[in-house]
């Protein structure tokens, strides 16, 4: 495994992710429920599945490049899942406020 | 009959313990001593457990004119009943929005926005029925101020 900047950016992107998966269950505690509850479990599975992609960043150069290109294509797919529910859920946030 | 309620005497009430001018049978009279205007009916049926019929009792006294109902309701009271009625249907959920309804201003407008904005948060954040069961519940002790 070569230490580069490229190595640097993904142990980086690992431990935001980390800490992305501690708040999103953290906060989990706080939300049993309710508009935000339902997509929130949706979006915690997401993370946790994020985090494992992301665990095989540093192992990208040891991995068959059809592999790698079905990770990173996942990684894609299922981030721009990701944002989509995020984008709706502040939606619903913003319209149950504004009523 | 709401068990929260306050009956209070009347003159009438007053006069008939102080003269017995009415002449009520004993039963009605023994009920009459309980209402003190501070008690509520829980507490009247409590206090007069040993006696029959208290609930009927009342609602002759009340006929007769010799006790009413309290209608002065106040922003307190409403707030406990609010509290206890998020308890109940909220469960170990409840905590956020009993400290919302404890940090309520003291008016029916301030009270009328604070539970507006609990039904939201149980929507968002706890339970879309329970926050719809909430708000019918605190609407109608909502109704008496």
């Amino acid at each position: 495994m070569r230490i580069d900047i490229t190595f640097v950016i993904s142990c980086a992107a690992i431990a935001i992710m980390l800490y992305g998966l501690f708040l999103v269950t953290s906060l989990k505690q706080q939300i049993p429920g309710g508009i935000v509850g339902k997509k929130w479990n949706f979006l915690l599975t997401l993370v946790v599945l994020f985090m494992f992609g992301y665990l095989t960043t540093p192992f990208f150069g040891a991995i068959p490049e059809d592999v790698l290109r079905l990770i990173v294509s996942a990684i894609f797919f299922f981030g721009a899942i990701y944002v989509v529910i995020t984008i709706k859920l502040i939606y619903q946030i913003i319209k149950e406020l504004s009523e | 009959m709401d068990p929260k309620r306050v009956y209070q005497k009347t003159d009438k009430g007053e006069e008939e313990l102080r003269t017995r001018k009415y002449g009520i049978p004993q039963h009605l009279r023994q009920v009459l001593i309980f209402v003190d205007g501070r008690s509520n009916i829980a507490k009247i049926l409590e206090k007069a457990a040993g006696f029959p019929n208290v609930g009927q009792s009342l609602d002759e006294l009340t006929q007769q004119g010799f006790i009413r109902l309290d209608e002065t309701v106040t922003i307190t009271g409403i707030k406990s009943e609010l509290i206890e009625t998020a308890k109940q249907t909220l469960g170990a959920d409840a905590e956020k929005i009993i400290a919302k309804i404890k940090d309520a201003p003291e008016t029916k407008e301030g009270l009328q926005a604070t539970m507006s904005s609990c039904k939201k948060l149980v929507r968002l954040v706890i339970d879309e029925k329970k926050a719809e069961e909430l708000i019918q519940k605190c609407s109608e002790i909502m109704s008496r101020l």
